[in-house]
């Protein structure tokens, strides 16, 4: 259409190009860049050396660098006092003997030594007088003796309520604490506490090496996205074919509901179908939450499937299936021997698209897994989402990343590219 | 021999037949959750037991000054992002219609934001935006010296908008590109043709052919852009968290908190609700003419 362009406008037309191009591929440029270097300096402000070690450790071929670059540290300092506190009560709970021991040893004199502080706080501050404080102190601390019940009257003065309480309690303690029924409650809370602990140690220890589980959210995504994909083809196939062939009742009425939902959105739904699911149970187990989010998925993709796959089937000729019907071949039939095989190009655009928006679907996935916490069942977008804000987030590593989850894409988009446009243009794509 | 009627019965029943799961799905997972939202805004819902509050949730929502914040945030928001989009959609449509060496490579280009996966390109953006490391801040704020070096465009609520209107219109520019690009192709070259003889000026060409011409299509974009851009909340809420768009304020109420207010968060959404379908109604009215 250029015909007579002068130099400056053709030296226009292409800086206009140029910068349109810049400023698509800028985002990319950083990309690939920031995932070629290493960062794990939180201080170094500048990158330098180009490696491959963000993409190898994703793919878990080495395992954790943190270890090397800081040493064992920061492991180090978070497991020792879990260490130190397990070593304790393993000694004490070792048996019923070492727990008394511990209990007569230990806990009471630091009780008692608590006891003699209020003690000797009343005695101070209300100026009791008081012969010999070492004995009143004695006999004070033990319940029902006169020096007690003087005691008490003084601390009631100075003293809240609760705090007195308090007093009391711990007096009541001190003098239960050798007989066999507190001896038992405090040797099973010792040992709960000392299977927190562990649990505690096994969960830093696990951490470590599983802090970025790259490899778990990319399956689980491709599981979520391929399997609503394929799920919301099958029911459009059906349905489209009955959009474009078939006359029945009520038939305009369900195509404008569906595009309705096209129109419509996820978050004005979000709260009714988290409470649901809440309300019928299904987030208490793994499966059901899976398969919840998998038909959410497919509600999501099914509009647009129809919508294209609908327009497909119309520009197949009739008179190919009305001769097979003609030879014998059932409604049914004629879809899957005639039918689908026809379709096939737009039966790949659909499922594409279909399972892009399942692979870059946010909202659902972090309702439903991020609630209840599914680690095992994160998608890549909350998985790194979730992980692009711990501790262990380096730059680098999200961007290796987000390449590797968007190159096979960007390639399936490059080979399909002519049957890919036309489809957005017929249906336009909902996301 | 069947007669033309139990054929047309047969029909009939097959094509129920074959839409049925659509229609279970839609009745299911769409018509009931829109009836029970309402349903759940009238009520003070927790999780053990609830209580019947009527309108008190809307009033709630009403008074507060967060939400007509956030309101605003996602009206300025759908304007910014629908007129950028539409404005370089137009204009890089308008050059990749002409003929020119490497075009088909640039026309490939230009899709890439749009089909790269979104987890995928979020964090290159959050990246550049990074108030310590970020390329965007080091070269405008610490060298060229144009914004402050401590700006953090993610973090706060009050601009973070603006990036995430930024990155809307990189991502979304190319579908409006594409549509614009296939009215424009099949706009016939004889109209140009006879504007050329009586003498019209690349401009009024413009002005009396192209623009008429895409004029519908454009409308349809801008209203299918604005439905979806309204309610968006993927593509916001990955790139900041402080977007405060109305779809994140909903977010918040119920997932990013311990004492979710599942009424309050219904009420919000039923409004919205109410402007989409406006939106949708126009659409359906002036674009599809039902």
């Amino acid at each position: 259409m250029v015909k007579r362009a002068s130099p400056f406008k053709k030296a226009l037309f292409f800086t206009g190009i140029f910068l349109i191009c810049f400023f698509i591929l800028v985002p990319f440029y950083f990309m690939i860049h920031v995932s070629l270097k290493a960062d794990y300096d939180p201080n170094k402000m500048s990158f330098s050396d180009f490696t491959t070690r963000n993409y190898k450790e994703i793919f878990g071929l080495i395992q954790s660098s943190e270890t090397e670059f800081f040493g064992d540290e920061i492991i180090r300092a978070n497991l020792e006092p879990v260490l130190k506190k397990i070593a304790e009560l393993e000694e004490i709970t070792s048996s019923r003997e070492a727990y008394i021991e511990y209990v007569h040893d230990v806990q009471l004199k630091e009780k008692e030594r608590e006891l003699r502080d209020v003690v000797d706080l009343v005695i101070d501050f209300s100026g009791m007088k008081v012969e010999d404080r070492e004995v009143f102190t004695q006999r004070a601390m033990k319940s029902g003796t006169e020096e007690a019940v003087l005691l008490e009257e003084n601390m009631k003065a100075i003293f809240g309520a609760n705090d007195v309480k308090k007093f009391k309690d711990l007096r009541n303690e001190i003098e239960k604490a050798l007989t066999d029924e507190s001896i038992t409650a405090g040797l099973e809370r010792a040992k709960s506490q000392l299977t927190a602990y562990q649990a505690q140690k096994n969960k830093i220890i696990q951490e470590k090496a599983s802090e970025f589980p790259f490899l778990k959210y990319l399956g689980n995504s491709l599981m979520f996205a391929g399997v609503s994909a394929m799920i919301s083809l099958f029911v459009a196939i059906l349905g489209a074919y009955a959009f474009s062939r078939l006359r029945f009742k009520g038939r305009g009425m369900v195509q404008r509901s569906v595009l309705f939902v096209y129109l419509f959105g996820g978050t004005v739904i979000m709260v009714p179908l988290y409470q649901m699911a809440v309300k019928l149970g299904i987030l208490s187990s793994p499966l059901g939450t899976s398969i919840y989010l998998i038909m959410v998925y497919v509600i999501q993709t099914l509009p647009v499937s129809l919508y294209m796959l609908g327009n497909y089937f119309r520009t197949i000729p009739y008179s190919i299936e009305e001769a097979a019907i003609i030879d014998g071949c059932s409604r049914v039939q004629a879809i899957f021997r005639i039918v689908i095989p026809l379709s096939l190009p737009a039966i790949a655009t659909v499922y594409i698209y279909a399972f892009m928006i399942g692979w870059n679907e946010y909202l659902f996935a972090s309702a439903f897994l991020g609630l209840k916490s599914y680690k095992d069942l994160f998608t890549l977008p909350i998985g790194l989402s979730i992980f692009s804000g711990s501790a262990h987030a380096v730059w680098g590593r999200l961007m290796a990343a987000s390449v590797v989850s968007a190159i096979p894409i960007i390639i399936i988009f490059s080979l399909m590219q002519k049957y890919l446009t036309s489809g957005f243009t017929a249906g336009g794509v909902k996301e | 021999m069947q007669s033309v009627s139990t054929m047309l019965k047969n029909e009939n029943r097959l094509g129920w037949r074959l839409v049925s799961p659509t229609v279970v799905l839609l009745m299911v997972l769409i018509l009931y959750p829109v009836v029970y939202n309402i349903y759940i805004s009238f009520f003070d819902y927790g999780i053990t037991r609830s209580t019947f509050v009527g309108i008190d949730n809307y009033l709630r929502v009403l008074k507060d000054g967060a939400f007509w914040k956030s309101f605003f945030i996602t009206i300025g928001f759908t304007l910014m992002t629908v007129g950028g989009s539409l404005l370089l959609g137009l204009g890089v449509a308008l050059m990749l219609n002409k003929e020119f060496k490497g075009r088909s490579i640039v026309r490939t280009i230009v899709l890439l934001p749009y089909i790269t996966p979104l987890i995928s390109i979020v964090f290159s953006w959050q990246y550049i935006f990074d108030p310590s490391l970020g390329p965007f801040v080091e070269i405008f704020g610490r060298q060229l010296g144009w914004i402050s070096p401590q700006l953090d465009l993610l973090n706060n609520s009050n601009n973070a908008f603006i990036v995430a209107s930024v990155f809307n219109i990189w991502r979304n520019f190319p579908f409006v590109y594409l549509m614009i690009l296939s009215r424009l192709q099949s706009i016939p070259d004889e109209y140009y043709e006879a504007a050329e003889m009586d003498g019209a000026t690349p401009w009024k060409k413009f002005t009396n052919i192209t623009l008429p011409e895409l004029y519908f299509v454009m409308g349809a974009v801008a209203l299918m852009r604005g439905i979806w851009n309204f309610y968006k909340f993927d593509e916001v809420y990955l790139i900041s968290k402080k977007a405060g768009t109305l779809p994140i304020f909903i977010y918040e109420r119920v997932i990013g908190t311990t004492s979710p207010e599942f009424g309050v968060a219904a009420a919000i959404a039923t409004v919205l609700m109410v402007i989409m379908l406006g939106l949708i109604t126009m659409y359906v009215k002036k674009v599809l003419k039902w």
